[in-house]
């Protein structure tokens, strides 16, 4: 199949245009996510939201419907666990196997559901539907508005929490919130990538960013450059070897530039 | 019900399922007081990519995952075998190894359809379809491993609670970090086996979590580790096999179950030491210096 | 130190107790400090030197007792107080120039994204010059040493021109020379600026030639007064409710027989 011919199929615009939206928001969410100390969450939500998915198809309720109740449900479990990283980390761990288990209830209660499960798993942005397109664009374009508007307070509480308490940002509401916006944004790329690997959109751009980048807005830039730049590959690539899904392609690429990077400009102090 | 338990079945599933539940339990204590939980989770998903790695070249996957992880340690090894909160490069072998394991498992299902299914199986595994040979290898791991925990126990666990002093000290910490790796590749392929990758992290974070926050002597929390995990294992099979409800997954149990004491834990810790002294987070975070 | 002509303190405890979690921390605390004043809040750990500074700074709420931050009751968001903190996400912290993790203390609580203008700029430079940082303010806050950050951190705090400083360990990692160079910082900025200074710390020593009083927390109690009143074995002994000394050598003085 021609490689050009592809871009005029309707199914792969409105994967494009779906994963672009995506990457945005991923890019941004996975700013603070990284600076959060958040990353295990990152990992966790998507595997949770699979769970959520798994019992709406069982139930039969659309799929996406159990992904917003679990990851959002998550996103207030999570912003009761402590701050110290370890316990956090534990906590996220514990919570997510938990989902998990739960998935794989969901899972054998209902005969011929590897299907669906391998859709949930691995994406199904290849086969998004006109009205998905729409909701996920106007899903990201919100979630962006809501972290512009937090993105002062966001960025001070992420650095130096207890002096941003002090100057008057409501510190756990804004870690609530945020958790949603994460838990909103893995949502709509589990559709992009799977729940498997949301997490790649999430962290690989941004962490690759910093490798080059300091002030905040410049690394978000760039990593959405970046977002942006695996997932027209990966849908391309994907589209184009009929087999492989858009998920290998995206790790595949995001962890290459992530060692790139690292090997050329990061990990090291230079002098001012 | 008599011919369940007599059957091999059962008999296969208590044995692999409480030497997985003890070894998790004994490299999973160290684990937490490493603060290694998001490392040990990316080992399970390197796994995956072995697993589905050696099942498509026809390799025994559980060898195939045994090499994978040792060889990720080792190559890991040369980042630093500091990997406390290293959370970003860790999260990125983890997506790299999920990314491996999703075209192993592509590339394989679509050979049959057969395959496909058994590749989720390696997703989810199950106590009850563990065969003689993979007992074996269970078993031989299993009791190595343990060996070694025994054999470093008291350096093993200097290092991780106090590694500056223990290293002032003449402890080996370097080497000790190191193979603490090799033993938690090895430990996270015997869970694999057992619990499937997705589950695999359940029995080495429950029940050391746990036990951690309710026993503050070293020595209580490892037993009561050990204690925690056997129990969750024993009781999951036999709501499997004996209980109401016949077609819940032994894996499931094992989740709700961790999960479930882990919460327990935390809900007694909080109440315990509401009296928290002022500076009681003074040596965590502190770090706006020079030394590092 | 400017002698002011603001009658009333900028910090008044009346009879304040402290209560965390089911312990008492503090009893009956009568605190009252004059304004300009360089003051240090000394005490061994979990005597609440950091749980005071919070109380001040309007996070917790205290048990009973009056409570006056600059004739007021405290609360978050108040400008007039700055603050120096000790614990920072260094993850994040790391990945930001110095000029920006000043700019927090200006309008890092303001919503919005903040797109740059001169204004703010010009403040941003006005306070670097003032803390001797505007030769590094493009520096990622990694690069720097200890004594810069802290630097930075005072400017972050000063940046929105308090009468009240509040600062939390600001020498707890640094070398002893760092550590001169920012007491020196701050001794200055207490007398140029006319502001009180409340500064927790576990060594007096590098302090003493510059603070006016000491405040010392421990076992329940406190004590107010200059140094020399207060750092002494009878005051101490009776603090800590057992046998404390405190032993001059070399211009330092060092406590005995108490964890400090």
């Amino acid at each position: 199949m021609e490689f050009w011919h592809l871009l005029s199929y309707p199914f792969l615009q409105n994967a494009l245009w779906a994963a672009s939206a995506v990457a945005v928001c991923s890019a941004v969410v996975g700013y603070f996510l990284l600076g959060r100390g958040l990353t295990f969450a990152g990992h966790a939500f998507p595997n949770i939201g699979f769970a959520g998915a798994s019992g709406a198809v069982l139930v039969g309720a659309p799929p996406v419907f159990g992904l917003f109740a679990f990851t959002m449900a998550a996103a207030v479990a999570f912003s009761f666990l402590g701050r110290e990283a370890r316990d956090r980390d534990l906590g996220v761990g514990v919570v997510m196997t938990f989902c998990l288990g739960l998935g794989l209830f969901f899972m054998t209660q209902y005969a011929g559901y590897a299907g669906r499960v391998y859709g949930i798993l691995f994406g199904t942005i290849l086969g998004i539907s006109p009205l998905e397109v729409a909701v996920t664009l106007g899903t990201s374009v919100g979630t962006l508005a809501c972290l512009g508007f937090l993105f002062r307070p966001l960025l001070f509480s992420t650095a130096a929490p207890e002096a941003a308490e002090a100057r008057g940002v409501p510190v756990r509401l804004l870690s609530t919130v945020f958790l949603l916006l994460v838990a909103v944004t893995v949502s709509l790329a589990v559709q992009v990538t799977g729940s498997l690997l949301v997490f790649t959109l999430l962290v690989g751009p941004t962490a690759t960013a910093r490798c080059w980048l300091r002030r905040p807005w410049a690394v978000m830039v760039l990593a959405v450059g970046l977002g942006e730049a695996y997932v027209v590959a990966g849908i391309l690539l994907a589209a184009w070897t009929g087999t492989i899904p858009v998920s290998f392609f995206v790790a595949a690429l995001a962890f290459l530039v992530f060692v790139t990077s690292r090997w050329l400009a990061g990990g090291h102090r230079w002098k001012r | 019900m008599e011919a369940l338990i007599q059957s091999e079945v059962f008999q296969n599933a208590v044995l692999g399922g409480t030497l997985t539940a003890v070894l998790c339990a004994a490299v999973g204590y160290f684990m937490v007081l490493r603060a290694l939980a998001f490392a040990s989770e990316a080992l399970t998903d390197i796994g995956f990519a072995g697993a589905t790695g050696s099942v498509l070249l026809g390799w025994n996957p559980f060898l195939g995952m045994l090499g994978f992880g040792l060889a990720t340690v080792l190559a890991l090894g040369t980042f630093g075998h500091r990997l406390k909160g290293r959370d970003v490069e860790i999260g990125m072998v983890l997506s790299l190894a999920l990314g491996l394991g999703v075209l192993f498992l592509t590339l394989y299902g679509h050979s049959s359809a057969t395959h496909a299914s058994s590749g989720i199986g390696i997703l989810f595994g199950s106590l009850l379809s563990l065969s003689p040979s993979v007992i074996l290898t269970v078993t031989i791991v299993t009791v190595a491993g343990l060996v070694v925990v025994a054999l470093v126990f008291r350096p093993l666990l200097y290092a991780s609670i106090d590694p500056g002093t223990a290293r002032a000290r003449g402890v080996p910490t370097r080497l000790l970090d190191f193979l603490f790796l090799f033993l938690l590749a090895a430990t996270t392929a015997v869970s694999i086996q057992s619990m499937g990758v997705l589950l695999a992290f359940a029995l080495l974070s429950g029940p050391p979590g746990a036990a951690v926050k309710l026993v503050r002597h070293p020595g209580g929390a490892f037993w009561t580790a050990l204690a925690l995990g056997v129990g969750i294992v024993w009781v999951s099979l036999g709501l499997a096999f004996l209980g109401p409800w016949p077609r819940i997954p032994v894996g499931f149990y094992v989740a709700t179950l961790t999960a479930m004491t882990y919460a327990g834990a935390l809900v007694r810790h909080r109440f315990r030491s509401r009296a928290e002294p002022e500076d009681h987070h003074h040596h965590h975070d502190r770090e706006v210096s020079d030394h590092d | 130190m400017i002698p002011s002509d603001r009658s009333e303190p900028s910090i008044q405890l009346t009879h304040v107790s402290i209560r965390l979690g089911g312990r008492s921390i503090q009893e009956d605390m009568n605190v009252s400090l004059a304004p300009g004043t360089f003051a240090a809040l000394l005490g061994p750990n979990g005597a609440g030197k950091s749980t005071l500074l919070k109380l001040l700074l309007g996070l917790l709420k205290p048990s009973s007792g009056e409570f006056r931050v600059l004739g007021r009751l405290p609360r978050t968001g108040n400008r007039d107080v700055g603050y120096l903190p000790q614990f920072l996400n260094m993850d994040s912290m790391n990945a930001l120039r110095a000029r920006d993790v000043v700019g927090f203390g200006l309008d890092g609580h303001r919503w919005g994204f903040g797109f740059p203008n001169r204004t703010r700029e010009q403040k941003l430079d006005q306070i670097l010059d003032e803390v001797d940082a505007r030769s590094f303010s493009r520096a990622s806050f990694d690069q720097l040493s200890g004594g810069e950050r802290q630097r930075l951190l005072l400017a972050q705090a000063l940046v929105s021109d308090p009468k009240l400083l509040l600062l939390d360990e600001p020498l707890a990692s640094l070398d002893i020379a760092h550590a001169q160079e920012v007491i020196g910082l701050i001794a200055r900025i207490c007398r140029t600026r006319g502001i009180t200074v409340l500064l927790v710390t576990h060594d007096v020593n590098p302090l003493l030639p510059h603070i006016d009083q000491v405040l010392y927390l421990a076992n329940g109690r406190s004590a107010l007064g200059r140094p020399d009143e207060v750092i002494t074995t009878e005051v101490l002994t009776q603090l800590y409710g057992s046998r404390v000394e405190v032993v001059s050598a070399l211009n330092r003085r060092f406590v005995v027989g108490a964890e400090v």
